[in-house]
């Protein structure tokens, strides 16, 4: 009887532990921030979006990120229509897509605080196009949280985004992307 | 615009300063107005006229079952959605985030608080009713293991 009791204690524990190891596998947000920024030495145009949504699963360093590109906003709105009308085409193709992977995961122990460099590599799909990327994250884990950070620069022409002739000069053939995350562990 | 001027300058040599003045002031005018086309912002959600009144619960639903005949009735368009507030969210810039739907299923309505009217956010409580007006920028399918939610950007809490 008493070795039963024991048991079901034990396989209790397992199944405790095996949850908490699960529920911390993943991390996630809902408020990422993307910023995208073109400069020429006509004009500088940069815009803001606070809704992406990330997904990493740190046990296999898995990484989906997914925004919403009428959810960009510019300062200035004739801007903010042309970008969706004309260039992303956002009626058409209202999402723009990141999925990949952490290639050096397991020299990043999410575990133990501290900064890390994560190297990316995947698929980013926008504007119907989809092209391989390779880029880095700047990691950091503190108190349980994830705050993640990237620099890349995209080409429109390689999204078959195409700028109108007159006004090639104030928009600039390739954008700097900047995204900042804090994600948080999937409960 | 050159040609303009050079109109007006052989126009004004005739000494025909009436017609003169009244092209300078058209030109004026069509340049003042392209300059504020030009530094327009963007509309407060406060003061615009919602294109659809909907439920959340239905909004969901809508976008559930289809999501690109949802996005052609909806998408880019001003929603005034009413719903159960599930929870109110801040992110690390203090920008609040109200999620409206049922707290028993993952999917939710995600009204992004537009920056000017964050303070309104603020005090509201879980629970109760609301209807908030912004604009529809799509649908996050629940791929991810996080639920489905349907976004709204530059919200406004409208009173009840």
């Amino acid at each position: 009887m008493v070795m039963i009791k024991k048991g079901i204690i034990l396989f209790y524990s397992f199944m405790a532990l095996a949850a908490i190891s699960k529920a911390q596998d993943k991390f996630y947000t809902k408020t990422g921030k993307v910023l995208f920024f073109s400069s020429t030495s006509m004009e500088n145009i940069s815009a803001t979006n606070k809704s992406a949504v990330a997904v990493l699963d740190t046990k296999t360093g898995s990484l989906q990120f997914g925004v919403l590109l009428k959810g960009f906003e510019f300062r200035k709105a004739l801007m903010q229509e042309h970008f969706n009308s004309d260039y992303v085409e956002s009626d058409k193709f209202p999402r723009s897509e990141f999925k990949g992977q952490i290639i050096n995961n397991n020299e990043i122990n999410y575990s133990k605080e501290g900064s890390y460099t994560a190297k990316l590599k995947g698929q980013l799909s926008l504007h119907g196009e989809t092209k391989d990327i390779e880029t880095t994250a700047a990691l950091e884990v503190k108190e349980g949280k994830l705050q993640a950070n990237s620099v890349f620069t995209i080409v429109l022409a390689d999204y078959k985004i195409e700028i109108p002739r007159d006004v090639t000069n104030n928009i600039s053939k390739s954008i700097k992307i900047t995204v900042d995350c804090l994600l948080e562990p999937l409960k | 615009m050159l040609l303009l001027l050079v109109l007006l300058f052989f126009i004004l040599k005739k000494q025909r300063k009436l017609t003169g003045l009244l092209i300078l002031l058209t030109a004026g005018a069509g340049i003042w107005q392209g300059l504020k086309e030009y530094n327009r912002t963007n509309t407060d959600m406060a003061n615009a006229a919602a294109d659809v009144k909907i439920p959340s619960s239905e909004l969901i639903k809508s976008y559930e079952t289809s999501d690109s005949l949802s996005n052609k009735k909806y998408l880019g368009k001003i929603l005034e959605v009413n719903g159960h507030i599930k929870k109110i969210e801040t992110d690390d810039n203090g920008s609040y985030t109200v999620v409206l739907g049922d707290t028993s299923s993952l999917s939710s309505v995600r009204c992004s608080m537009d920056s000017t009217h964050q303070k309104d956010a603020s005090k509201l409580t879980g629970g109760s009713s609301i209807s908030i007006r912004g604009v529809c920028t799509g649908f996050n399918k629940d791929d991810m293991g996080l639920g489905s939610d349907v976004i709204l950007n530059r919200c406004v809490i409208l009173k009840n």
